[in-house]
């Protein structure tokens, strides 16, 4: 699955309204992860054995900067892509922080998931890298 | 449950389809493909194998591409393309649960129909941010 969009993301100023929003309009089910996952919305838009369509998620932003989704990029190596990106002229962004405020840099470790970094591309699109974690592999 | 409605394609503004090609070809590993001027200039990413008739074969994977950077409503920011069945019925899905209908290239509120794609008009979530929805033209 390397390099390729795999996964979306839905900035929310109230995920509860955007929760009910996709699921009123489009059928999404909505999965609602804990607060260790920082509330995080698990969204399934369809069957993930059928080829042609992805699965994302919500999460919460109080302070909204984007009006758009986001796409997650599966890597095989984190370390190496990051470098890519900034070789070819991208942006790695490194103000990730823990529920607690705890600053970590540009790579989030998520428990189960994978590492995720967000950047941006040449024309200012953001986008996620995640190298996934063993036990996600392990699951497909 | 009504029936789920997949996310099945994403795509990004570009202000230089040749710099954007570069970055997501040499960071990713994407194929890009530059339609010509009778679709916009529209820029195919493939991020994951297709076959004859342009159907992903891969499950959790998809394809998209870049559109022109324009400075209204639509045209600025990323957004996802949503797979539905009844173009009409979703745009009152989307009101009725209180989203609005942005529109296509071909004005605001209107219906583009694109050839040999189908029909797609784009529209604003709950939250503010933009998506987009297509009707497939039925294959031959």
């Amino acid at each position: 699955m390397s390099n390729r969009v795999v996964h979306f993301e839905i900035e929310a100023k109230d995920k509860d309204r955007a929760k009910k929003f996709y699921s009123d309009a489009f059928g999404w089910k909505m999965d609602q992860a804990g607060e260790d996952f920082g509330g995080y919305i698990s969204v399934t838009t369809g069957d993930i054995k059928v080829p042609g369509g992805i699965n994302g998620g919500i999460y919460q932003e109080e302070e909204k900067k984007l009006n758009a989704f986001s796409c997650v990029i599966s890597v095989d190596n984190v370390d190496k892509a990051i470098a890519d990106v900034k070789s070819a002229g991208g942006k790695v962004f490194d103000d990730n922080k823990t529920p607690d405020g705890k600053q970590l840099g540009e790579k989030m470790d998520i428990p189960g998931i994978g590492i995720y970094v967000k950047c941006e591309d040449t024309e200012g699109n953001r986008f996620t890298l995640l190298q996934p974690s063993p036990d996600m592999m392990q699951q497909k | 449950m009504s029936k789920q409605d997949p996310v099945v394609h994403f795509e990004m503004p570009s202000k230089d389809n040749k710099r954007v090609s570069d970055f997501y070809s040499g960071v990713f590993g994407w194929k890009m493909n530059q339609l010509g001027a009778e679709m916009g200039d529209y820029l195919l990413a493939q991020t994951t194998e297709t076959d004859d008739k342009n159907m992903v074969q891969t499950p959790g994977a998809i394809n998209g591409g870049f559109f022109k950077y324009q400075d209204k409503a639509g045209f600025n920011v990323p957004h996802l393309v949503i797979n539905v069945d009844n173009l009409e019925e979703s745009m009152k899905k989307v009101e009725e649960a209180g989203g609005k209908i942005i529109g296509g290239a071909s004005g605001p509120g209107k219906i583009d129909d694109i050839p040999g794609i189908g029909r797609y008009i784009s529209f604003e979530d709950s939250e503010g941010n933009h998506v987009g929805m297509l009707q497939p033209a039925p294959r031959a």
